[in-house]
């Protein structure tokens, strides 16, 4: 088998060969010039010089027009491409949000429960019982206020442009971590 | 896919959110635009396998279901990519058997009908090794060498700091050296 340079490949080229013109025929501009992609693969192309032009000798296929059509088609059944169901459809991050915040809310409760009984009890330590009482009422008037206050604004976050931000990170598509 | 233009992924933004608002025209402009790339990404993602026509259905459902969540604030295509690239990460795990040279009929890769015989053995041979590749080493080279993204949208795509791509390329390189190395 003739090596490359045998069939008089240039080694010499500081690059990976034909990186600023791609093939006249080929329909894959990601074959295309993008020098900074290559400089860390020019030393590996000095020595193996075939890597460019084998892997270019290969040419991808395009989506069959059958295929895009099927892809339009699914796209436009899509609800959200009807104007009528985002009318009547309910936000459904607002619907997300308040979800959470419910499923939350016990787990609030019974920490705020536990503070106050841990609060009524270092009170008694050193107050007299009313004064305990008392202390743990405030505690308890409060609480309720910051949780009433923060549940009340939940429906002002489904209204942020956008929705809320999505989890950066985890994007459509992904079904696992890692 | 070059490195995008600010104006382009400005343009792919307001079609993205008219595309959200249910215009069918915009639906229409970014499947026209994005399916070639992503279908030519997809078979080199997984070059001896037969399943591209259903990952790139799959892609376009899940970019659909999720659209109204885009940030338009984001770059569509890396976006774009990243949903392509955990679709075929799930189909790579799935997978049980890997039957490397496995080819249907008129299916996978292609050799140019100009390449010569030693060319063709030449590319499988690299082919290969680059399929060989730890995932993470693979997908850095696809998505900087064949798709074109730039480091940074590498890293939006791969979901990590740039430094860690061009780590993650010098290392593919150097594994495909050893690889190749007669």
């Amino acid at each position: 088998m003739k090596r490359p340079a045998e069939r008089g490949f240039p080694l010499s080229h500081p690059r990976i060969p034909d990186v600023k013109a791609a093939p006249v025929d080929s329909e894959d501009p990601s074959a295309g010039p993008h020098p900074e992609g290559c400089e860390s693969l020019a030393a590996l192309g000095r020595d193996f010089p075939s890597i460019r032009e084998a892997l270019d000798s290969y040419r991808v296929l395009e989506p069959s027009a059958l295929l895009l059509e099927r892809v339009r088609a699914q796209a436009l059944r899509f609800p959200h491409a009807s104007p009528a169901w985002q009318a009547s459809h309910p936000r459904p991050g607002l619907l997300r949000i308040l979800a959470a915040g419910l499923a939350a809310l016990p787990i609030v409760l019974l920490i705020n429960a536990a503070m106050g009984w841990a609060l009524y009890e270092i009170a008694a330590s050193f107050l007299p019982r009313p004064a305990a009482w008392y202390c743990v009422a405030l505690f308890v008037l409060w609480v309720s206020l910051g949780v009433s206050l923060s549940y009340a604004s939940l429906p002002f976050l489904s209204l942020i442009p956008g929705g809320v931000p999505y989890r950066k990170g985890l994007p459509a598509g992904r079904s696992a971590p890692g | 896919m070059p490195a995008m233009r600010p104006a382009q992924e400005k343009e792919d933004a307001a079609i993205a959110l008219r595309a959200i608002r249910g215009d069918p025209e915009a639906i229409s402009a970014l499947v026209d635009r994005y399916s070639a790339p992503l279908y030519r990404f997809i078979q080199r993602a997984r070059p001896f396998r037969n399943d591209w026509d259903d990952l790139l259905q799959e892609t376009w459902i899940s970019v659909w279901t999720h659209l109204p969540r885009f940030d338009p604030r984001g770059r569509f295509s890396t976006w774009l990519f990243q949903i392509a690239l955990n679709h075929c990460r799930d189909h790579a795990r799935r997978d049980r058997v890997r039957d490397r040279f496995r080819t249907e009929a008129g299916r996978g890769p292609a050799p140019a009908p100009e390449a010569s015989p030693e060319d063709r053995t030449e590319a499988r041979r690299v082919l290969a090794a680059i399929e060989e590749l730890p995932d993470r080493c693979k997908e850095v080279l696809l998505l900087r060498y064949y798709q074109g993204f730039s480091e940074k949208e590498t890293a939006e795509i791969l979901d990590c700091p740039p430094g860690t791509v061009k780590s993650r390329l010098h290392q593919a390189v150097r594994d495909l050296r050893r690889r190749l190395q007669p």
